[in-house]
């Protein structure tokens, strides 16, 4: 072969094996992790993103993989990768890594505002990488500066203006090295970035660990959460004046704030009576007390808990290194959980281009909780005087957005008819929300092009915790909600009757949640093994408050007694008055007549008689009783927990008179049966009265057995505007209206018109 | 050629063709082939190891015990097969003091203890559509562990196998509700008649409960068929006499969560819930392994559509109710929970099969913490304390036939690195 022959065969080879941008058909990134976004003119020219809307410029995505790791470049609207090693076939993503012995452990990645720098977080390696933009669209020898960290961080941003900036904003959450902090690195400082020693750095002194930050769009303010499992607050340091603010994310008695600045927190201020007590300045009046060590006094008998609470045993239970009182998951010596209560998952703030509101992304509660930016704190959007007043929402505690998925994140923008928040859910979608319409506050879902409906399962059945099967046979013998079917409900147009299930008008509360519909069942939270019974009937118990838990006169006591104190009878009582912490019991017939033998510490639990508790596994059992010194009484229509649709009792519907019914199982609307409706608020049913029907073709109604339950699930309607995006959608970026969507799941990025709602490309 | 002589020499093919039971090499106790089950011995001294016989070299599964005081004081000074490696460990150097033939295509091991050892060890066996369990002995040379007669790699007889099948109530007929079954767990009891043994079919989606009695002897007492795809079982909650049960399932996006009631010998189970995940892509390919918080508050599950762990809160009702999900990249198989973890911060491991690796992800964060590469085709894993102290996490080499000896002791140099191979 000549010289010349193989010459151009080389040049062939090289030719082949360069790789050429190209949009590629199958995934090419791995394990996205974050997307910052820049903008170019047509030259390749860095623009302002604000700027990035003529059609000449192109939206560059750089998306951050943790698996390679590296930093992907792809033009966001053709999906054309920019290859950093041409002389390698295929892809090749950007590297971050520059003689770093430790593994990379990229955090995440954020753009300057004028598309001239990409800036990323190195967990591991103590660093932020500063990525030099200019030379695009060569992206082989891009200029990457490293600048060390004083700590392990966790999360950081972008200040462009204002007093701090422009700098990049690191947190330090002294978790893993004891150095918390915030961190504010200026860019423009004496000394360039790469080069800048702890004296250039200034850090500033916030409370706990903080985490995930975002600063205001004018700099002023940067919004911290806490590390996760800490406390649970959102904070607010002026970059300026480095005050910090603190604002809940959750029930003041958990949320790691002293609200009443008594200088006690949650569990250690004796006035949260748990993790879900609203108020830390004013707690139930008891009238049993605690005399230390697990006794109590109630009206001069004292007795001793046993076996005693986790918190007052003189153990590490959760063994994370603090013992009862010393555990700030303890609530008092009585509380039986040192633990705690799950955390909701706190994502990123996000702060809407004016600053007013801040948004926080939950999950455990589904929520997004809204903060005004003066004063600082949590906006109640549920409560009576909330801009969405939802009673249901309300009564569960729940004053925020709720989402039907867990929320990830949040991006906000301008529209042209206000400030809209687009949330990304871990159910796939794009999730769009109204911050403001025009000006005007509202916090709520996007109205949809339709009118939603929410919808039920159908019951299941359960005797005693089994399972009956109605699929293949009806089983008249247990009692029901009616046909299972779907159908018109009679008089209306457009009104459907779900399994008999048939839903109120109110949408808003109707929530997604599970039913369960059991007759004579226990009342949620009243099974305890604290309870104390005095030989004349009285029952005490300090962990106790059955004002809250719904209890009611007429319901019925079970003790757990042992074979000789039973003799022969039920241990069972009647309940004749009921206080916060104290039950009157009186023996009923076939019952146990004497307390005397069963006198004593005692465990219990308090049933409905005669009728069906009624529970939602969200809603819980409805009901509008409450503490009033040493009686629980009927709320009044002022106070805003009122409402008089709470039911949590229904009642079987019987013939009007003897036993007899025409058919078996009855037929829907069947005269010679008065038919009781349960109604709610939320929805409405009838129970069908079991039945039997003999040789003689004659039905009766049976007895309902004790701890049969029907269950069924409600889909809640409410939604609002959104879109499927992927399977794991991160972060998403706005420009104007349009969203730029990583799925990581799908491992590709997706453009959102969001005015329209469509996808107006897909890229991998 | 004569047809005579080429009827012969057809029916001689047939012949050899159809000998499947002589088909194979004897199984050897030296060497894994396409492991997938591990479990690590409550004692911490002894790993189990399930070869599945993959390619059917062999002429049945087995299950090797690997002596870890052996093992980890021979990696010191062993050489990595490659540059830059982990060393490796050669069993045929630690030969094991016995091994049990099992069926090919054997699933998850569980491992049953008295007085915190080992003494009877159970597997699901897909050829067959069986459960075999085996006895625990040890002498000085280690555990050795029994199924039938005979000495070496011993074959469980059929007193050491439980055949899947459940006889339909009218008793006439005889129908397996319960083929290739995978998914095995063994509840935590004090004594082996207090246990229950659950056990998960992947083919008809049936969920069958074991009793034990005082030998460890298995033997069905109650089968529920729930849906094709059933996978990994964990036991959950309990309270009175029933305990919360979650069964995964590969083929659909479903946790199934089921109540298993014991009142003497008798033994129910019903259905309580089955959650739905709302974000698929339609891959066919779901949930895999599960696992639990140390305080049952929470259920991690590998999830292959999209790769991630997703997380689930346990509520008040033990009902599992969707947390979030942490994106991995890969194939993730199995999953594990450092025990150690404090609550609500739990570290999880997760086992990628696709990319050689195993995820540690932080459940307070939900992000990925670290991402060990170990060797090739990573699937099962257990995770626990050898007798000498130190926190170890093991993984099954299904490509390599081997295991990862990954290091979980934080003060270590070698903190979260794959320390010793064993082939």
């Amino acid at each position: 072969m000549s010289g010349f022959r193989r010459c151009l065969y080389f040049i062939a080879i090289i030719i082949v094996a360069c790789s050429e941008p190209i949009s590629y058909p199958t995934r090419v990134i791995k394990r996205g992790v974050g997307l910052a976004l820049t903008c170019v003119n047509e030259n390749y020219s860095p623009l302002p993103l604000e700027d990035c809307k003529s059609s000449s410029s192109k939206v560059l995505a750089w998306v951050l993989d943790a698996d390679l790791p590296g930093i992907a470049l792809l033009e966001a609207n053709s999906g054309i990768h920019i290859d950093s090693d041409l002389f390698i076939p295929g892809f090749t993503p950007i590297s971050l890594s520059k003689d770093l012995t430790a593994p990379l452990d990229p955090v995440a990645i954020r753009a300057q505002p004028d598309s001239r720098a990409i800036f990323v977080l190195l967990r591991k390696q103590r660093a932020v990488v500063k990525i030099d933009t200019s030379k695009l669209p060569d992206a082989t020898s891009l200029d990457i500066t490293y600048q060390e960290l004083l700590c392990v961080p966790a999360g950081f941003d972008i200040v462009w203006f204002g007093p701090a900036g422009p700098a990049v904003v690191v947190t330090c959450p002294g978790v893993e090295d004891g150095h918390s902090g915030l961190l504010v690195l200026p860019l423009d400082g004496q000394n360039p970035f790469g080069q800048m020693t702890a004296n250039d750095i200034l850090e500033i002194d916030v409370s706990g660990h903080p985490y995930l930050v975002t600063v205001s769009p004018d700099g002023v303010f940067a919004y911290l959460t806490q590390y996760p499992g800490g406390a649970n607050y959102l904070s607010r340091v002026n970059l300026e004046t480095h005050e910090e603010k603190k604002a809940g994310l959750v029930a003041e008695c958990a949320d790691g704030i002293d609200n009443d600045l008594d200088g006690k927190v949650d569990g250690a201020d004796s006035d949260c009576l748990g993790p879900f007590d609203r108020s830390e300045s004013g707690g139930d009046e008891r009238r049993c007390v605690s005399t230390g060590n697990g006794k109590y006094e109630c009206d001069g008998a004292v007795f001793t808990l046993n076996p005693l609470p986790k918190c007052s045993n003189g153990i590490d239970d959760d063994g994370d290194g603090r013992t009862d009182a010393l555990d700030p998951d303890c609530y008092g010596d009585i509380w039986d959980d040192e633990t705690g209560v799950a955390p909701p998952l706190v994502g990123r703030p996000a702060v809407s281009p004016d600053g007013a509101w801040i948004y926080v992304p939950m999950a455990s509660p589904d929520v997004i909780r809204v903060f005004r930016k003066e004063p600082f704190e949590p906006v109640d959007i549920t409560g009576p005087e909330g801009v969405n007043p939802n009673p249901a929402l309300a009564r569960i505690g729940i004053i925020d957005i709720p989402v039907p998925a867990p929320a990830a994140a949040i991006a906000m923008a301008v529209t042209a008819d206000g400030t809209r928040a687009f949330a990304v859910l871990y159910s796939g979608e794009l999730f769009e929300l109204v911050v403001d319409d025009h000006g005007t506050p509202k916090h709520s879902y996007t109205p949809l092009d339709y009118t939603p409906f929410s919808t039920a399962s159908p019951p299941s059945l359960y005797v005693n915790g089994v399972f009956v099967d109605r699929s293949s046979a009806l089983h008249p013998e247990y009692p029901g909600l009616g046909p299972l079917g779907v159908s018109l409900v009679p008089g209306t147009t457009d009104k459907y009757s779900y399994y008999g299930i048939v839903f109120g008008d109110d949408l808003e509360r109707q929530l997604t949640e599970t039913w369960r519909i059991t007759y004579e069942g226990v009342l949620p939270g009243t099974r305890s093994v604290w309870g104390f019974l005095s030989e004349n009937g009285e029952l005490e118990d300090p962990s106790a408050d059955f004002c809250a838990a719904g209890v009611e006169p007429k319901d019925h006591v079970v003790i757990e007694a042992s074979a000789e104190c039973a003799n022969g009878a039920i241990p069972e009582f009647a309940i004749e008055s009921v206080g916060p912490d104290s039950l009157k019991l009186k023996p009923i017939e076939g019952g146990i007549q004497d307390f005397t033998c069963l006198k004593g510490a005692v465990t219990y639990e308090i049933r409905t008689s005669g009728m069906w508790t009624v529970v939602g596994s969200r809603s819980g059992f409805m009901h509008n009783f409450k503490a009033e010194g040493d009686k629980c009484v009927q709320r009044d229509l002022k106070d805003p927990l009122y409402d008089k649709a709470y039911k949590g009792r229904a009642f079987t519907s019987r013939p009007k008179q003897g036993d007899i019914v025409q058919a078996c199982p009855p037929v829907v609307d069947e005269s010679d049966i008065e038919w009781l409706t349960f109604d709610n608020g939320v929805f409405s049913f009838r129970i069908f009265p079991p039945c039997t029907t003999d040789e003689n073709f004659v039905s009766r109604v049976v007895p309902v057995q004790r701890d049969t339950e029907l269950r069924f699930s409600v889909k809640a309607g409410l939604t609002s505007k959104g879109i499927t995006v992927g399977s794991l959608p991160l972060e998403p970026v706005m420009i104007g209206t349009t969203a730029y969507v990583f799925d990581a799941g799908g491992g590709y990025l997706v453009v959102v018109d969001t005015v329209n709602w469509n996808i107006t490309s897909s890229h991998y | 050629m004569r047809r005579g002589s080429s009827a012969k020499i057809i029916a001689i093919f047939v012949l050899v063709a159809c000998a499947e039971g002589s088909r194979g090499e004897d199984p050897v106790m030296d060497r894994l082939w396409y492991p997938c089950g591990i479990a690590l011995d409550p004692a911490g001294d002894t790993l189990w190891v399930v070869s599945t016989n993959f390619d059917m070299r062999y002429r049945n599964g087995t299950v090797i015990p690997i002596e870890l005081g052996e093992i980890e004081k021979g990696f010191v000074g062993a050489e990595p097969d490659t540059p830059g490696g982990p060393p490796v460990v050669r069993l045929s150097e630690h030969r094991p003091s016995g091994a049990v033939a099992i069926g090919s295509f054997g699933g998850d091991i569980a491992i049953g203890a008295e007085n915190g050892v080992g003494v009877a060890g159970y597997v699901t066996v897909r050829d067959g559509d069986a459960l075999q369990w085996f006895t625990i002995g040890r002498d000085a040379q280690g555990p050795i562990p029994s199924c039938g007669v005979g000495e070496g790699v011993v074959s469980c007889d059929a007193d050491h196998t439980t055949s899947l099948a459940w006889i339909d109530k009218t008793g006439k007929e005889e129908a397996i509700l319960a083929r290739d079954p995978f998914g095995l767990a063994l509840s935590k009891d004090p004594s082996p008649v207090e246990s229950l043994l659950y056990v998960s079919s992947l083919l008809d989606g049936t969920f069958a409960v074991l009793t034990l009695d005082d030998e460890w002897r298995p033997s069905l007492a109650s089968v529920l068929r729930l849906s094709r795809g059933l996978y990994s079982i964990v036991e959950g909650p309990r309270s009175g006499n029933s305990r919360v049960v979650y069964i995964s399932n590969r083929m659909t996006y479903v946790i199934h969560v089921v109540e298993v009631r014991k009142e003497n010998a008798s033994v129910t189970i019903t259905t309580r819930e089955s959650i739905l995940m709302d974000n698929v892509s339609s891959s066919g390919d779901y949930f895999r392994g599960l696992a639990l918080s140390p305080d049952m508050r929470r259920l991690f599950a590998a999830y292959r559509s999209p790769s991630s762990v997703v997380v689930f809160d346990i509520d008040q009702t033990y009902k599992p109710v969707l947390r979030g999900m942490v994106p991995l990249a890969g194939a993730p198989s199995a999953i594990a929970v450092d025990p150690r973890s404090r609550p609500g911060a739990e570290v999880v491991y997760a086992v990628d099969f696709g990319s050689d690796a195993v995820y540690v992800v932080d459940i307070g964060t939900m992000s990925v913490m670290e991402r060990i590469t170990v060797g090739d085709g990573p699937y099962g894993i257990a995770i626990g304390r050898l007798k000498s102290g130190v926190m170890r996490a093991f993984v099954t080499l299904f490509e390599e036939h081997g295991v990862s000896i990954i290091d979980m002791e934080p003060e270590s140099p070698t903190f979260h690195k794959e320390i010793v191979r064993i082939k």
